[in-house]
Formats: C-alpha cells, sequence, structure tokens
C-alpha cells in the first residue's frame, strides 16, 4: 500500500474506530500494518513513536501525530490525529444520552454497575504496574508518600504535585 | 434518591454556553498539559477537577460515563472529557473539551516529530518523568479511593472487582472482564 495522505487518514480513522483498550494493543495494532505489511515505518519508528505517546502528557493516541509526521510531513500528522481521534467523538455523542437510561433501567442499571467495578478493577491493576515501575528507590518511594499525605490530607491541586515531583526528580538527577 | 441528571446537549446549570465553553477550554487546556502517566492518571485528575472541586457532576454520574466510554472504542480519558463538554455545554462543549485535552499533546509530539526527523532519534528526556511518576501514583489511589466508595455498593460488586483485579494479573482480556463483570452483577442482582 504506497503512502498517500488518503491512506494515512483511512488507516487512523480504522484504528480509532475499532481500538478497545490501550497500551500494547495499540502497539501491535499498528505494528501488523505500519510495519510488517506497508513497510511504512521501521520497528525502531513505531517503538520510538509509542514512547513519544506515553512520555507526553494527555492521551496516547498522539503516537498517531508523530507516526503521521514521520511518514508525511505535517500535513500527515494532522490528518493522522483527526482520523485516529475523530470516531471517538462521534461514539461519545452517540452514547451519551443513553446512560441514564441504563441508569434508570433495571436490568441495565446492574450491568453497569458490574462495568464500573470492573473498570475500577482494571485501573487498580494498571496502578500496581505503574507503582512498581515509578517507586525503585528511596527518593521515589519517598516522594510518592510526601505526595499521597498532600492529596489525601491537603487537597493539594494536581498541577502542584506533578510540578514539584518533576522539580524534585531533576534536581535529584542533576545533583543527586 | 433521584440524582439530577444533566440532560444531554444542555448546559448544566443557568450558566450561558459561551461561558461553559471558555471554562471547558480552560480546564481541558490546563488538563491536557499536566496529564502525565496513562489514562488512569487523567481520569483521577478529571475526577478531581470535575467531581471534587467543581461539582459539576456526582461521583455516581462521572463513574456512569467511565463504564460506558469502556464498552465503546477508543481513547478513554479524552472520551471522559468529551463527555464532560457535552454535558456542560452541548455539541460546542463536546468539541472544545475533546479538542482541548488533545491539543498540548499534539503540539509536543510535533515538536518532538521534528526533531526526530530532523536529527535521527528521540531526545534523551525519559529521565525528566522520575520525580513526576511517583507523584502520579498517589493521585490515582485518591482518585480510586473515591471511586471505591461509590462503585462497590455491596458484597456483589465488590467480588467482582476483587476477580477482576485478580484475573487481569493473569492475563485474561480486559474487555471480556468489563463484559462479564457486567453480566455477573447484572444477572445476581436480577
Amino acid at each position: 500500500m504506497p503512502i498517500s495522505l488518503f491512506n494515512l487518514t483511512a488507516f487512523f480513522l480504522k484504528v480509532g474506530s475499532i481500538l478497545f483498550g490501550s497500551g500494547y494493543v495499540l502497539l501491535a495494532f499498528l505494528r501488523a500494518d505500519l510495519v510488517q505489511r506497508w513497510g511504512w515505518l521501521s520497528d525502531r519508528q513505531l517503538i520510538d513513536a509509542i514512547a513519544v505517546g506515553q512520555f507526553t502528557p494527555g492521551p496516547v493516541f498522539t503516537t498517531a501525530t508523530f507516526i503521521g509526521y514521520v511518514v508525511a510531513g505535517l500535513p500527515g500528522a494532522l490528518l493522522a490525529t483527526l482520523g485516529i481521534f475523530f470516531p471517538s467523538f462521534v461514539f461519545v455523542a452517540a452514547s451519551n444520552p443513553l446512560i441514564p437510561r441504563l441508569r434508570r433501567s433495571g436490568w441495565a442499571a446492574g450491568f453497569l454497575d458490574g462495568v464500573n467495578v470492573a473498570s475500577l478493577g482494571l485501573m487498580a491493576t494498571v496502578t500496581w504496574q505503574l507503582g512498581r515501575a515509578a517507586l525503585v528507590d528511596p527518593v521515589t518511594v519517598g516522594l510518592g508518600l510526601v505526595a499521597t499525605v498532600l492529596v489525601f490530607w491537603l487537597r493539594l491541586n494536581s498541577a502542584w504535585l506533578v510540578l514539584g515531583g518533576g522539580l524534585v526528580g531533576v534536581a535529584v538527577k542533576l545533583f543527586g | 434518591m433521584t440524582e439530577k441528571e444533566p440532560g444531554a446537549g444542555q448546559p448544566q446549570s443557568g450558566v450561558p454556553v459561551t461561558r461553559s465553553v471558555g471554562e471547558l477550554a480552560r480546564l481541558f487546556l490546563k488538563l491536557g498539559t499536566i496529564a502525565f502517566g496513562g489514562p488512569a492518571a487523567h481520569i483521577a485528575m478529571m475526577d478531581d477537577e470535575v467531581v471534587r472541586k467543581r461539582r459539576w457532576l456526582t461521583r455516581g454520574q462521572f463513574l456512569d460515563l467511565l463504564g460506558a466510554t469502556n464498552l465503546i472504542p477508543g481513547p478513554n480519558s479524552t472520551e471522559m472529557a468529551i463527555h464532560i463538554g457535552l454535558l456542560r455545554a452541548g455539541w460546542r462543549g463536546l468539541i472544545v473539551a475533546g479538542s482541548c485535552f488533545i491539543l498540548p499533546a499534539v503540539v509536543i509530539v510535533l515538536a518532538l516529530a521534528w526533531a526526530y526527523v530532523r536529527y535521527g532519534s528521540l531526545p534523551e528526556v525519559l529521565w525528566l518523568l522520575y520525580g513526576v511518576k511517583p507523584v502520579i501514583i498517589a493521585i490515582v489511589l485518591h482518585a480510586l479511593w473515591g471511586f471505591a466508595a461509590k462503585a462497590v455498593k455491596g458484597p456483589i460488586t465488590g467480588a467482582v472487582g476483587i476477580a477482576v483485579i485478580a484475573l487481569a494479573f493473569l492475563g485474561v482480556n480486559e474487555i471480556l472482564l468489563l463484559l462479564v463483570g457486567g453480566l455477573g452483577v447484572m444477572l445476581w442482582l436480577n
């Protein structure tokens, strides 16, 4: 499949429309087509693209922006971004009005309760894995504890915590 | 007790749409800039801002939206932003909230991509997040605490929650766990 803006956009529209979950699923998906079938990217480039999506704030799907740029410059970046995110807007618009109805209907409310608590369970699992990767030495453990106190007791705003933690981390890495 | 449900497409309060849209833009641009750590962190921060601070939604409503985004394709945290925007200021809010959440990341990624193409590799910047990651853990734990208080309604939901955690660690597919969890609670309670 030749590289073209049309093919690029169509590909990311597809990804945005059918991809559940995140992380490894995205990697496998992108690799199958972009690297193995069409050769638009090398494995190295794909891994770097995923890393960029993970490292930057906001959605990890901005990996698409990176890939789009590498493959087809600025227009590619913008179209890939539009492609991967547009379906979400449609899905949300369609599903949003249904939610209060689910909540009101006896059976469906039970289903929703189950899905909600399952989502929590998945979130807890991911947090554990994040914790194992993040809390690796006395500094990080200390930061984690201090942040926990600040968040639970003092209700300090996330932005300050992220900034503070970031600065402490950088200082330790530079001077520690 | 029935919770007041915001109708989709209508602003939630008497606040005029233009003011709501401005608020949404500011909030989600901010979140899009500081939300490191993946979807769990994004959602935790959104809960803090939208449920705790601004009380635009109750925790129950927020959780329902979260469950719903898990059932549709696409990135969950972005979809949460879009839901919140829609409920707060109609279709304009939908577009603005989602776009503003995505925009800061797009700008940063574009800069990194430009450097990548020019210099051939990524800059060594991963170490910058060394101090941020532990903080993110604290933020997510805080949100989980609040969520669990609302989502665990009794022994059934509690059991499902624990089972999902155990099975997820064993590598069972996430979507499967969500659907089985949903069906499990639905059938048990009815």
